[in-house]
């Protein structure tokens, strides 16, 4: 073979190569929204998402429990960490300089850190004080959610001309006015895609649950004690020896990835509807 | 100046109410620090530097020593991270030069939502796919918990980070490189492995570095599949445990005070060992900005 055709040979090669390997990266997702619906598409009925937990070894029963525990840490987690991360976010948007570039290495480094640390803090400092609870739990969430909340904050008011600020301000309109007035419902579309993303990152988190609640199969919305959750739900009925709690996390499975894959499919929507605006 | 004293107060509560985020911010960090380091004081009193080195972790006689631990750690974040780093690659060269784009932007989409499935999920989908799999592999010699079912997953979970950094450095890529390259004589493949992968390399490593970043706090779909065994794994096959797993597994359950300070100390190492690769990938980024 002659050295030219070899080159040819080898893009060849590699080509294929490339795309077969673009089909091994797409596997795992088919494979995962295959399995949870060949599993759990049976077990999804509308009893199931409504009503509280049979016996294991009784018929029946449901997540209902763990759906408003669930609702209930997501929402607690939402009301405490997203006002902070907008207010975060709206700082790094308003300044320059040194202090800011601090508040924001620090903002990336809570982004990367482990969700189990996390809810180890949460546990130090909440569970010490009040004990295992529905608060401890929404309070891991809130740490985490918050650099998601803030990053998207920044860069969606940043979008915002300048000359918005400009205009209002020498209208003699104060900062905290030209904030609040021109450019949050300037960037408000990009502000709610960040706290649905926020609220996205943590509604399927399991790690800081595990160390800040207990288990429970009663029907509850008190954060006082310990709520049964979506995560936790799938984790102790994933590795259960009882039949029929296996084929039940499968379907709370799919119910939360349901949840969660249609937030972000929304958040693309809505950051694709915006980018057309503004291009338009 | 004319301003009226009612709006520059309102300015002055407005900064300072952003001033107190940003404080705030920092504070949480700082208090995540110091509250782990308090918590796991009387562990790092009392094992120093054995806490790293010593293989018994025995909660019985109080004895914690989390070699097998770290090991697991790092042993299935760099195996998740060398199985899934060709697959992104080779994924990126893809999706930016050779697929037409009405296939490349649902293809991307595809991967990019791999990262919103949360790590529970892959815990149990790597229990019924993942672990037969490598049962089978072992020939039956292993009941498929293992360090490397913990890695194939792991791998899963790395893929749309790593995938994502790669194609976006690719994309920074001059064109007139290319070309200047094809003009030569290059073939395609040619340009991309010589001219366009060189160029992209350190944002490659950064996508790696961040993705080692992620890997080595997860603990939800590794515990369900890497057979959270105390023994030191010899080979792939055998099962293991990382530190986060065994957090999961015993903090709910602690023999005592010094065994939860133990097990806050791992967390720590974790926090640590998450925040240097995050900077450390960062520094690339930053170096690969001054060049270009």
């Amino acid at each position: 073979m002659s050295r030219l055709a070899r080159r040819h040979l080898a893009h060849r090669v590699a080509t294929a190569a490339c795309l077969a390997l673009a089909l091994v990266a797409v596997f795992p997702l088919v494979s995962v929204l295959w399995e949870l619906v060949r599993h759990g598409a049976d077990v999804v009925t509308w009893e199931f998402l409504t009503t509280p937990p049979a016996l294991p070894l009784e018929p029946g029963g449901g997540i209902q429990h763990a759906i408003l525990g669930t609702g209930v840490v997501v929402g607690l987690g939402t009301l405490m960490g997203a006002p902070l991360g907008l207010l975060i976010g709206a700082y790094l948007a308003e300044s320059r300089g040194k202090r800011a570039a601090t508040v924001r290495t620090v903002v990336d480094a809570m982004a990367g850190m482990p969700s189990i640390v996390a809810g180890l803090f949460a546990y130090a400092v909440v569970v010490a004080a009040v004990g295992f609870s529905g608060w401890a739990a929404a309070s891991a969430y809130a740490v985490l959610m918050v650099p998601t909340v803030t990053r998207t904050t920044e860069e969606a008011l940043r979008t915002v001309p300048q000359s918005y600020r400009d205009a209002s301000l020498a209208l003699g309109s104060p900062r905290w006015r030209t904030m609040l007035l021109v450019v949050l419902p300037a960037a408000w579309g990009g502000v709610l895609t960040g706290l649905l993303l926020g609220v996205a990152r943590v509604a399927g988190e399991t790690a800081p649950l595990v160390v800040t609640m207990i288990a429970t199969p009663f029907v509850s919305t008190d954060p006082a004690h310990s709520l049964a959750t979506l995560p936790m739900l799938i984790y102790d009925y994933g590795k259960s020896a009882y039949p029929k709690l296996n084929a039940q996390a499968w379907g709370a499975a799919l119910v939360l990835i349901l949840m969660v894959l249609a937030l972000n499919i929304l958040v693309r929507g809505m950051s694709a509807l915006r980018e057309r605006r503004l291009k338009g | 100046m004319a301003v009226p004293v009612r709006l520059r107060l309102g300015d002055r509560v407005y900064s300072a109410l952003l001033s107190v985020a940003a404080l705030a911010a920092v504070g949480v960090f700082v208090s995540v620090m110091w509250t782990l380091g308090s918590a796991a004081w009387p562990a790092i009193r009392a094992f120093g530097i054995s806490f790293l080195v010593s293989q018994s972790w025995n909660p019985g006689e109080q004895l914690f020593g989390a070699f097998p631990y770290l090991f697991g750690t790092i042993v299935t974040s760099l195996l998740g991270i060398a199985i899934a780093l060709p697959i992104a690659v080779g994924t990126a060269v893809a999706l930016v030069f050779l697929l037409p784009r009405w296939l490349a932007t649902p293809l991307g989409l595809v991967i990019e939502l791999l990262a919103a499935v949360p790590s529970i999920v892959f815990g149990v989908w790597g229990r019924a796919v993942v672990v037969p799999l490598v049962r089978d592999l072992s020939g039956g010699t292993s009941y498929g918990f293992s360090i490397l079912a913990a890695g194939l997953v792991l791998a899963a979970m790395v893929l749309p980070i790593l995938t994502t950094v790669t194609r976006e450095m690719l994309k920074t890529v001059p064109r007139d490189q290319g070309d200047a390259a094809l003009a030569l004589g290059s073939t395609p493949w040619e340009v991309t492995w010589k001219v366009v992968l060189p160029y992209a390399k350190a944002g490659v490593l950064a996508g790696a570095i961040l993705g080692l970043g992620r890997a080595v706090g997860e603990t939800m779909a590794v515990i369900m599949v890497v057979g959270n065994s105390p023994v030191l794994p010899k080979g792939l096959f055998d099962p293991g445990a990382t530190a986060a797993s065994l957090i999961a597994n015993e903090f709910g359950d602690p023999s005592g005070p010094l065994h939860t300070a133990a097990l806050v100390e791992l967390g720590l190492l974790l926090l640590v060992m998450s925040l240097v690769l995050n900077l450390l990938a960062k520094r690339v980024v930053r170096r690969l900005g001054v060049r270009t």
